[in-house]
């Protein structure tokens, strides 16, 4: 099976774009002032060259072999016993991501909007949707989101912008009361969380159609996503305070219910969780995209749409299996999932690099791509 | 009950749709891989619509990454 579908430059920055503030925007606060407290944003802002190096460094291991995708690479690179142990691996992480982002959005659902209907069957909607864009193919998909793109990005702007008048800096004081250490875990949070899941990339970058321009507009879209996160986590620090961001667990939809302009604008939240489940959603599609286009790559099947009904009823059990409750995915596994998020999108690159120096240099050279 | 009916009903439908088309072409690498994703499936959906509390796959996660959490929490001092 071969994906015929081509997707140009912009619509890999709107990817990028969608996929780092998708399903982060909505935990994303809480996440790291629980951690950090006050000094959060400082955490986020800290984060952001990391990040920046973690895309540089996919797109350095992308331009090995810019025809192959991961799995291909690492079948090329490692060998095929080890290549496939790595592959399963990484297999697994896009398959569990998928199933986590769909139980987020569903719990959200659950929680604030559809109190009385059952967890499943909002489960069902969402896969229905994804059902038919994966039907469709990834050209589909990645034009779809640049439609929906403005849409997310003016609810974003108008969230910060109608928040303003009530900042107060005086909620970000005392600075730096928690110390280096924490500041440095908040910010090894911040940088797994919206940029260690883009370990995808290496699976969609092959299929991006004109190459030149590639590394300038990636990098301008995950520079500008990361802004965005950091200046809506100093938003909500500054006008619900550390306790409350903490504390709350859908903070954009709590800050969101704040907005208030001359008690004419107000009620707006729902416009809001509608531009973050789209965004979550082009996140989730992605990386299920890229799970079926591995596995099928993986084990050299015929044609992925024949696979697809297996795989939507496999991810609607997983989503329900993956967590017993909110709180498992929210605070018991965030400590180890960070690091296999990293593992992921920074050691296994990075093993690929490696592997390619020492064996380009070596006797057994590779061949070209 | 009824529940698990519908949902094992809804595999072999799923089942109906492909696997001939794979039979024909006489693909039974392929027809091995479905039956085993199916299978699996089903039984997850089933768990999922039971609304079970099982074991989640992410206690391999914790196992393997939470004493490299330790690890990094003692060097740093988080």
């Amino acid at each position: 099976m071969e994906e015929k579908g081509r997707i140009s430059i912009p619509n890999i920055a709107v990817l990028v774009f969608l996929s780092i503030i998708g399903d982060c925007v909505l935990v994303y606060p809480s996440l790291i002032t629980a951690i950090s407290k006050q000094d959060a944003w400082i955490s986020s802002f800290l984060s952001i060259p990391a990040g920046l190096a973690v895309l540089l460094l996919l797109l350095r291991v992308h331009q090995l072999y810019p025809e192959l995708t991961f799995i291909q690479l690492c079948q090329r690179i490692l060998g095929p016993w080890l290549g496939a142990l790595i592959s399963i691996w990484y297999l697994f992480h896009l398959m569990m991501n998928s199933a986590i982002y769909l139980r987020e959005v569903g719990d959200f659902m659950n929680s604030q909007t559809y109190v009385m209907t059952p967890l499943p069957v909002i489960n069902l909607l969402l896969i229905l949707v994804l059902m038919w864009g994966m039907y469709m193919g990834l050209e589909p998909i990645a034009r779809t989101a640049q439609i929906l793109f403005p849409l997310c990005l003016a609810f974003a702007l108008f969230l910060i912008l109608c928040l303003l008048p009530q900042c107060e800096s005086q909620q970000l004081k005392p600075i730096m009361e928690q110390g280096i250490p924490k500041i440095m875990e908040g910010s090894l949070f911040a940088l797994s969380y919206p940029f260690g899941e883009l370990a995808f990339l290496l699976m969609i970058f092959p299929y991006v159609s004109k190459k030149p321009g590639l590394k300038k507009s990636v990098l301008l879209a995950g520079l500008t996503a990361s802004v965005l996160l950091s200046v809506l986590l100093l938003v909500s620090l500054m006008v619900l305070g550390p306790f409350v961001t903490e504390h709350s667990v859908y903070t954009s939809y709590t800050l969101s219910k704040k907005i208030n302009i001359g008690n004419f604008l107000q009620r707006v939240e729902s416009l809001m969780s509608t531009a973050w489940i789209i965004t979550t959603f082009v996140k989730t599609i992605l990386h299920f995209y890229a799970f079926t286009l591995g596995m099928t790559q993986l084990l050299r099947l015929d044609n992925v749409r024949t696979f697809l009904g297996p795989s939507f009823m496999i991810l609607f059990g997983l989503i329900i299996v993956s967590a017993p409750n909110i709180t498992y995915y929210l605070d018991t596994i965030v400590h180890a999932w960070i690091y296999w998020d990293l593992t992921d999108s920074v050691v296994l690159p990075l093993l690929l690099l490696v592997v390619y120096k020492f064996r380009s240099k070596g006797r057994h050279s590779l061949g070209p791509g | 009950m009824l529940i698990t009916i519908v949902i094992i009903c809804i595999g072999l439908a799923i089942a109906a749709k492909d696997l001939p088309g794979l039979y024909r072409k006489h693909r039974f690498k392929d027809m091995f891989v479905y039956i085993i994703m199916l299978g699996l499936g089903t039984w997850l959906s089933v768990l999922a619509a039971k609304s079970e509390v099982t074991p989640s796959p992410l206690v391999l996660i914790e196992t393997i990454y939470n004493p490299v959490n330790a690890f990094v929490s003692n060097i740093f001092g988080f």
